[in-house]
């Protein structure tokens, strides 16, 4: 089990360092470089940078090395834990992460437990009336959550909350709460403004968890041990809670570590669209300006917590079944 | 109703004019008694529009001025963590006279940019001062951190004279020794600044700085530089030639020896990228960093707390250097707030009466739900001009031999310009709302109509007979093909920042009405600058059209190739000129006597009789071989502001250039209620 475990970290420290490489190479790939992005920028508003200043900022910035030394530095700093500077903040990348991780977090739970309320008692109850009217109801909602678009739920919704609920655009928080300290007034008007990017970001999930635990249930519902369990006696809710949905909960369950990289991914487009102060928007626009450091650190955040993610999993069904050989 | 019963209040205390102020400035209104406005001056008269130094101001006025500031401050005042007001001002303060009225203090003027350094110079303006600014007829240059200042009359030098007793933010005075600090040790510095930015070179030579006293200055150029005052109020506006010594020594290895130990303890590998971490001549810049809430500003207003990733927010700086006319210290609105959104998400927060002034990046396309949405009274839309339909340039440098040989060909570019329908363009992509017009610069004395109109005709029958004159065929399948027999395509690799889809698709159908296949590809903006640096792509759009103070400052703005970073062709023919032939390529005879033009054109006083000449000659040489086709100009920039905001005159201009919109006066914005 020990030599197992060892493998496997051995392993994943090569996987890491290989993403590093890999992401490094990616996030330069696209023509320009940060000094470009800057410079477009720049010009959006109209001002104009000379030659001269573009090549300060490389030499500035330390671009104008070759990728390999560029890599080098960059590298040697993330082993020693230190992301370096965001180019377009001009912070350290640890502040510019650590300012958004809060509410990314607080956006990541208020979503999954969204999800997890609203999908475990209706994938329940269309198992149990497979084939009923509200059955059907259910799954034709839940085939159009599937379907639509995040970001064009999102637009309709902040459509809605701002024309007719008078709600503030984007944000997470009304602009006069922004600054403020933490008071009961403002964790209201935070709930106020959550419920949009909490559903929008729910839905999808939402129907596809309904799908999933529908069809698991309705494999547990035909055995013998159900059937053995009714003509014994067993009140009907008792028995469904009890054995059937704990068997069906299992899959749901053990699939909760990929969600790792979700909690602190967000969901770029549609926090984009809302302006959400979480980590998506930020992980895109690092993207879009080539800021190397940032987008760096995020993507070797985001691998990191995948290839631990799926550690776990494999560990904990290797605990739970026996059958998985240890090899 | 409040104005009314002010106004009838100040004609009785007219005669206790002190009293009054004190009254007013401890209750929270600024005092409104004995207030000159630009509406009503009340018989005084001033060098400068709109503007008074105080002893001038006061000799009219034929008493001394009391000061009265924001209550904002009076908790500290009392507390003794600031002087009084009195004390804060210079002993010279600029008299403000506003445009209708004394304001009251208070509020939060909320406003939004794209992210930090993305669509942020609007705000930038609410509270960026310069040595001087340009006054509200677009040309006259005045006052402003500078009390007065004076050309040579080789124009070679100029003196300025800095405000007595002006201080920075933190109260620490604000002296020539910060103008010499920013010229020798910040720009004239090798390892900040590899090559002294172009604005402070004259014939290749960097400004020498002269401190005559704690006040006044001279700067010195090897050669007459008389666009120096139009690029500082304009294009320059943002690049106020000062910075707090104080503040920066520890930062520097001039004044300390072990700034590149202190660079890496604070994580910089040393001391140069550690200045460059918390100072920037772009002043926006330097906000960013956290250590930017200590940091000394003149501005009217200063950092509140850290900027992060959404928000930036400033409150009014004690130590500003204006008062108004009834000796209110500027500015009124005590707080700024900046929220960072996408686009979209601007309009929609514009919409809901969240924003009170924005022009930048609102873009015409959103007129129409504007409009609409005007009169819920959330916010009050203005059309000042400032957009222009961009321009089309074709490459006349291609590397392609025969595409350069079709290119040059001036009949070329007369064809391609009268095959597009510019009326129907208008109709299309503006609501009608711009003119047809021919490219040149905006807003110079030296233009004419017969200029502004010079081949915008839509004649597609000339259009094919000039074609057909240079003897581009047309195929079997009826486009023309070039000389060598092969189709003739132009790809077009467009972006969608200077040109709508709808824009180039337009255009791709008159061309082809008249035989000339365009491929449309549409790329970034990296991309195009990328390509057009190597010269190889057929059509470049990204050309500023120059407005005068443009042109006064920045002349080769209007020769080849007209945007050095981003060229629209020619970058070769300019380095011939600069080089006196050794590199490069040696330009056609137009192109020299552009450059010639050029030369000359640097050392020629603005507005003089020599100036228009040289203008009209440019423009001339430039439309007599059409180097850049214009379609559409003086289209209006939407601009929104809040109803309640007062001291706003219409602007009548929008447009970066001017900093945004213009006549632009934020420090005596005031909410009315």
């Amino acid at each position: 089990m020990l030599r197992l475990i060892a493998r496997r970290l051995g392993y994943m420290l090569l996987t890491l360092w290989l993403v590093s490489i890999v992401a490094f190479i990616v996030i330069q790939l696209p023509p320009g470089d940060y000094a470009e992005a800057y410079v477009a920028e720049r010009a959006q508003s109209g001002a104009r940078m000379s030659e001269e200043e573009i090549q300060e900022l490389r030499s500035h910035l330390g671009i104008d090395r070759p990728w390999y030394q560029q890599y080098f530095s960059w590298f040697s700093g993330v082993l020693r834990g230190d992301f370096g500077w965001s180019y377009e903040w001009r912070r350290p990348v640890a502040d510019v992460i650590g300012e958004r991780l809060p509410l990314t977090l607080a956006l990541a739970f208020f979503t999954l437990l969204f999800m997890y309320a609203v999908s475990l008692p209706i994938g329940i109850y269309s198992a149990v009336r497979q084939y009923s009217v509200t059955d059907h109801v259910f799954s034709l909602f839940g085939y159009i959550g599937l379907a639509t678009p995040n970001f064009l739920i999102a637009l309709v919704l902040m459509y809605l909350g701002q024309q007719y609920w008078g709600q503030s655009v984007g944000g997470l928080f009304s602009p006069e709460f922004q600054d403020a300290p933490w008071s009961w007034a403002r964790f209201v008007d935070l709930l106020a403004h959550l419920w949009i990017p909490v559903v929008v970001l729910g839905t999808a999930g939402t129907a596809n968890l309904i799908r999933s635990m529908r069809a698991l249930l309705l494999d547990e519902l035909g055995k013998m041990y159900v059937v053995a369990a009714r003509a014994a006696g067993l009140s009907p809710l008792r028995l469904l809670i009890k054995y059937p949905v704990r068997m069906a909960l299992n899959p749901i369950v053990s699939t909760l570590g990929w969600r790792l990289t979700f909690v602190i991914s967000g969901a770029p487009i549609v926090g984009v669209v809302m302006a959400l102060p979480d980590t998506g928007p930020l992980f895109l626009h690092a993207l879009l300006n080539q800021d190397m450091p940032l987008a760096g650190a995020m993507v070797f955040i985001y691998c990191a917590l995948t290839i631990i993610g799926t550690f776990v999993s494999d560990m904990l069904l290797v605990l739970l079944d026996p059958r998985i050989k240890m090899s | 109703m409040v104005a009314d019963s002010r106004r009838s209040m100040r004609a009785r205390l007219y005669p206790v004019g002190l009293a009054t102020a004190l009254l007013f400035g401890a209750s929270g209104l600024a005092s409104a008694a004995t207030c000159p406005t630009v509406a009503d001056s009340k018989g005084i008269k001033t060098v400068h529009p709109q503007q008074a130094e105080l002893a001038e101001f006061e000799g009219q006025l034929g008493r001394k001025l009391a000061f009265s500031d924001n209550p904002l401050f009076a908790d500290r005042v009392k507390a003794g963590q600031l002087p009084p007001v009195a004390q804060r001002l210079p002993a010279e303060p600029m008299v403000v006279l506003p445009y209708q009225e004394c304001g009251r203090y208070g509020g939060v003027l909320r406003g939004t940019s794209r992210a930090l350094e993305s669509g942020t110079s609007e705000v930038l303006s609410w509270r960026q001062v310069n040595l001087v600014r340009l006054a509200d007829d677009l040309a006259t240059i005045v006052p402003n951190v500078a009390k007065s200042f004076s050309w040579s009359d080789d124009r070679r030098t100029i003196t300025f004279v800095l405000r007595r007793g002006h201080k920075w933010s933190n109260g620490v005075p604000f002296t020539t020794d910060d103008v010499v600090f920013y010229f020798d040790d910040l720009i004239k510095n090798k390892d900040l600044h590899p090559t002294v930015p172009g604005v402070w070179r004259v014939g290749g030579k960097p400004v020498e700085v002269e401190k005559v006293d704690a006040e006044t200055f001279k700067l010195h150029f090897a050669g007459p530089h008389p666009g120096l005052l139009h690029y500082l109020s304009t294009g320059g506006s943002f690049f106020s030639p000062y910075a707090p010594k104080h503040f920066y020594e520890k930062y520097h290895i001039k004044y300390n020896p072990n700034a590149d130990a202190d660079a890496k303890a604070a994580g910089a590998e040393n001391w140069v990228k550690r200045f460059k971490q918390v100072w920037d001549k772009w002043g926006d810049t330097e906000t960013i960093n956290p250590i930017a809430v200590t940091r000394p500003t003149l501005e009217s207003h200063i950092l509140e707390s850290e900027a992060n990733t959404q928000r930036r927010a400033f409150v009014a700086n004690p130590y500003y250097f204006k008062v108004d006319s009834a000796g209110n210290q500027l500015p009124y609105i005590s707080r700024q707030l900046e929220r960072f959104l996408d686009k979209e998400l601007q309009l929609l927060a514009i919409m809901n009466g969240e924003i009170d002034q924005k022009a930048q990046g609102v873009g015409l396309e959103n007129y129409p739900v504007l409009k609409e949405n005007e009169s819920k009274g959330k916010f009050k839309l203005t059309m000042p001009p400032g957009q222009n339909g961009d321009p089309i340039a074709f490459n006349i440098t291609h590397k392609d031999p025969e595409l350069r040989k079709i290119f040059s060909d001036v009949r070329w570019r007369q064809a391609m310009s009268l095959a597009i329908n510019r009326k129907e363009m208008n109709e299309t992509l503006w609501f009608g709302l711009g003119t047809p017009q021919a490219s040149l610069p905006l807003g110079v004395p030296f233009v004419t109509d017969a200029n502004r109109n010079y081949m915008i005709d839509y004649d597609p029958k000339r259009a094919n007979a000039l074609l057909d004159e240079m003897g581009l065929k047309r195929g079997s399948n009826n486009m023309r093909m070039r000389f060598d027999g092969k189709p003739l395509t132009i790809l077009w690799e467009y972006t969608s920042q200077f040109a709508s889809s709808g824009y180039v698709q337009l255009v791709q159908g008159y061309w082809r009405a008249v035989g000339v296949e365009v491929n449309l590809k549409e790329i970034t903006t990296q991309l195009t600058r990328q390509k057009a640096l190597a010269g190889d792509t057929d059509i470049v759009m990204e050309w500023d059209i120059p407005y005068e103070p443009n042109l006064i400052s920045e002349i080769e703005l209007y020769t080849p190739p007209y945007r050095e970073g981003s060229p629209l062709f020619g970058t070769a023919w300019r380095q011939w000129h600069l080089s006196k032939g050794d590199k490069g390529e040696e330009p056609p005879a137009w192109a020299k006597r552009l450059y010639q033009l050029e030369d000359e054109w640097r050392t020629t006083v603005p507005r003089s009789p020599r100036y228009m000449e040289i203008g009209r000659e440019m423009v001339k040489i430039n439309q007599d071989n059409l180097t850049i086709i214009g379609t559409v100009a003086n289209l209006p920039g939407p601009t929104v502001v809040n109803p309640k905001l007062a001291n706003v005159r219409d602007w009548t201009v929008q447009h970066y250039n001017y900093a945004r919109t213009y006549p632009f006066r934020p420090d005596q914005w005031y909410y009315k209620e």
